[in-house]
């Protein structure tokens, strides 16, 4: 019996500790089609896919494969065996072995009773295993003489000669250049023209619209539709990924912003280079750009913790020099960083102390803490940002990620900074927590107190900050005003240059 | 948020206090059980006499191990309090033998405590080495340095210093030993630091996680490099005044011995990755492990049992980590 589907997820339903991850999810792949899943980050795409894979087991929801429905309980390896492979962005191969033995991994070939490993004959299949790809390597070669493109096709390699129905692929290209991706393109073809079917994660539209057949779209854990490629277009794409509640997420007020408070002078800083840009009193200042263009190496100089080789910190007039952490919080300058659970909290620590954790000298006398003035300011920061937490005694680790950010956030009000620095604050929470900590951030700001936000979201950066600064390669290369803002320019500007 | 919420939890219920002193609680049936299997196999162990000696001598361990409950809630490692403590008592033991006042000598003891504890500190702080690997080389740089500048037992004259260390208050069965004041004025002192001074509470969040702390504008060196004096210092006070119980210092004094406070501050709770661990537990654990050795001498079993019964316990302290850690259920 034909199967008009070779791979379907019914009614998915995944949650995680505070965030519902997928909500209701559907996906439907055709034999020998190429289906992109794509959507911002944090929509769900690869919760998806690792539901597929049985790297997490869907809370509720099906998930049937050639007309067969995939217990739950079905280990990552048994389905490889059934035929869904998985590629993860972080490849997984043995870099001193060869290319043969890599195709190999796990089902090494053996012979005689000694087992004694048949090298002639992994070599010769993994020889014709790569002929039938048009790859012309000698299957002795070390793993570590390839590039990283040809040990991603080789890891792929490794899936398809395990007889794979359903591909999935995660971000393939984010490691790769033109090139390298043009390659990988022609190998994703030549696995369509063998009928398997392909699902092709990506955030990449021009990528989309070159390879996919189909495309879902996902948006807040919820599958927001799916398109024929040749029935769509850009515009509707992102449409559809972003939504159209911009005006709700994004509680923008209009109150006076004042004069400048912090300037950072020609500042050269690892990758950043001649930076220049000036931050006023009650302002969101976004700095905008990809991931690695330098604007997280200019925030880590100006609070000290990486090393600045020339340029100049102006606070309220007065140069500053900056050399560690502790040195920008007396000068007023809270950050906030983007990996909260490596870097902004303790985890294994209660609420109370993860707040008070800035201020712990000034609530002590002659080192002793002074318990009254430390509980009273804990409390009165827990209630003002509203977080939802069964004591101040809580130890974090149980808090959701939005509240997490709230205790991380609150911990530098208590040291009623001039600055507050936020590296990606948004990033792994749900929706409705992302307001919550954009009102926190709007209120901030009518008290006078200037933000900066990094962020690598276009959506989240035009909805909530005053200004732009856009950074490419290390540059800052466009300057934009809040009315100004229009997201193809934005986008042109960080992706060109 | 409500503030009622809050007010009901300034007084957890009973159900909730049972649940945090959950191990301080195991530690307590543990210690119970103990006793009264040793007081049904020997009638004298429950005499005041014998439960004296007892404090007596888990008086050093208890010194050490409070020392060790700083460096290891910090993320910390030392072995090398017990050669810390061999050297600061043979360099006393000389300067005393020179005519130099007890109160001159207890003086010196801070000194080397706090100078070879710098060296361990310098040297996770400022060279990053380890503390594991740090410590390791410096126990038998401070061992080695002792047998150097004495080979010898040197026999103590100062009669002031003795009695710190054999000295009891009071008479009779119930004489009450000074060393046990001494450990118990340093563990109620080690209880303060950790529980009420701004710098106790740094350690518990540098042992949590150091690049946050850090970030938060915590000076994380200075933290860890006081968290290493101070384990130092309380090395060459419990070497000190052990070699004033026996009346003589020793190079080789206390060798052998280096992972007991370790068995005993793990088994009392403290967490090997940092972070977690409370005072209370590793006073119990010293007990404990004070008890099980007074039992066994008191049953005349020979000293290479004890070992085998200290190292199982140190195993059954680690795997009890663990467990808690969660570790098992992980690959």
């Amino acid at each position: 019996m034909s199967q008009e589907y070779i791979l379907e997820m019914k009614n998915i339903v995944k949650q995680f500790p505070g965030v519902l991850a997928l909500d209701d999810v559907d996906l439907t792949v055709k034999p020998g089609e190429i289906m992109a899943v794509i959507g911002e980050n944090g929509a769900g795409k690869s919760t998806m896919m690792k539901i597929i894979s049985g790297a997490f087991t869907a809370d509720s929801g099906q998930v049937v494969l050639d007309g067969k429905v995939i217990p739950n309980s079905m280990k990552p390896k048994d389905r490889l065996d059934i035929g869904v492979a998985t590629i993860y962005q972080e490849l997984n191969y043995l870099n001193d072995m060869s290319i043969a033995e890599n195709l190999f991994l796990g089902r090494t070939q053996t012979k005689g009773f000694l087992k004694i490993v048949d090298y002639k004959k992994m070599k010769n299949e993994s020889e014709k295993l790569l002929k039938s790809f048009n790859m012309d390597y000698n299957p002795m070669t070390l793993m570590s003489d390839l590039s990283v493109a040809e040990k991603q096709m080789i890891e792929i390699l490794r899936a398809v000669s395990k007889d794979v129905k359903v591909l999935i692929m995660d971000e393939p290209t984010s490691a790769l250049n033109e090139v390298e991706t043009r390659r990988l393109f022609e190998f994703i073809n030549d696995l369509k023209a063998k009928g398997v079917s392909v699902i092709y994660i990506s955030h990449k539209l021009e990528e989309v619209f070159e390879l996919a057949d189909r495309v879902q779209v996902m948006r807040d854990g919820k599958n927001v539709g799916v398109r024929n490629i040749s029935d769509t277009n850009t515009n509707e794409l992102v449409t559809l990924m972003v939504g159209r509640e911009i005006e709700e997420m994004y509680p923008k007020e209009e109150y006076q912003i004042g004069e400048t408070i912090l300037k950072v002078r020609k500042l050269n800083c690892s990758i950043a280079r001649n930076i220049s840009f000036d931050l006023r009193r009650g302002e969101i200042l976004g700095l905008f750009g990809l991931i690695g263009s330098g604007r997280t190496e200019t925030v880590e100089g100006i609070i000290g913790i990486r090393e600045i080789e020339s340029g100049q910190i102006i606070l309220e007039g007065k140069e500053i020099q900056i050399k560690n952490p502790i040195e920008a919080k007396e000068y007023g300058i809270g950050y906030i960083p983007s990996d909260r659970k490596q870097d902004g909290l303790v985890l294994v620590n209660t609420v109370k102390n993860n707040l008070t954790i800035t201020v712990i000298d000034e609530v002590s006398k002659a080192g002793i803490i002074q318990s009254k003035i430390e509980l009273e300011r804990c409390d009165t920061w827990i209630e003002k940002l509203g977080v939802k937490t069964s004591s101040r005694n809580t130890e974090v680790i149980s808090l959701s990620g939005g509240n997490q950010q709230k205790v991380v956030i609150a911990k530098w009000l208590l040291t009623s900074p001039k600055v507050l620095i936020m590296n990606d604050p948004t990033r792994g929470i749900d929706v409705g927590a992302k307001v919550e900590i954009y009102k926190v951030m709007e209120a901030l700001c009518k008290q006078g107190i200037s933000i900066i936000m990094v962020s690598s979201e276009l959506p989240e950066t035009i909805g909530i900050t005053d200004r732009m600064i856009i950074f490419s390669d290390g540059y800052i290369v466009g300057e934009l005003n809040r009315s100004d803002y229009k997201q193809s320019d934005i986008l042109h500007m960080c992706c060109g240059r | 948020m409500d503030r009622k919420v809050l007010k009901m939890n300034e007084n957890p219920n009973f159900k909730q206090k049972l649940g945090n002193m959950g191990n301080t609680l195991s530690l307590i049936i543990a210690l119970i059980v103990l006793c009264i299997v040793w007081a049904i196999m020997t009638p004298y162990f429950l005499t005041p006499k014998n439960l004296m000696n007892v404090l007596m001598f888990a008086g050093a361990m208890a010194i050490r191990s409070s020392g060790l409950t700083v460096a290891m809630i910090m993320g910390g490692l030392d072995l090398s309090q017990n050669a810390t403590g061999a050297l600061t008592a043979i360099i006393c033991a000389l300067v005393s033998l020179a005519g130099a006042p007890a109160w001159l000598v207890i003086l010196l003891i801070f000194g080397c405590g706090i100078i070879l504890g710098s060296i361990n500190a310098a040297l996770v702080t400022f060279a990053k080495i380890p503390a594991f690997i740090t410590t390791l080389a410096t126990m038998q740089i401070f061992r080695g340095i002792a047998w150097l500048i004495s080979p010898k037992t040197i026999m103590l004259s100062d009669q002031n210093l003795i009695a710190i260390g054999r000295g009891r208050l009071g008479n009779g069965d119930w004489a009450f030993p000074y060393l046990a004041i001494v450990a118990i004025v340093i563990l109620g002192l080690t209880y303060f630091i950790l529980n009420y001074t701004s710098f106790g509470r740094k350690v518990y969040m540098v042992g949590g996680n150091k690049q946050a702390s850090y970030l938060s504008g915590i000076n994380s060196r200075k933290v860890t490099f006081i968290a290493f004096v101070y384990s130092g210092l309380m090395g060459a006070i419990a070497g000190s005044l052990l070699s004033y119980q026996v009346g003589a210092a020793l190079p080789q004094a206390s060798m052998g011995t280096e992972m007991v406070p370790i068995a005993a501050v793990i088994l009392g709770g403290v967490s090997l990755a940092g972070g977690k661990g409370k005072i209370s537990g590793t006073i119990l654990a010293v007990i404990i492990l004070q008890v099980i050795t007074n039992g066994l001498q008191l049953q005349g079993i020979a000293q290479y049992v004890q070992w085998v019964v200290t190292g199982c316990v140190l195993l059954l302290a680690v795997f009890i980590d663990v467990i808690r850690s969660g570790a098992l259920k992980k690959l």
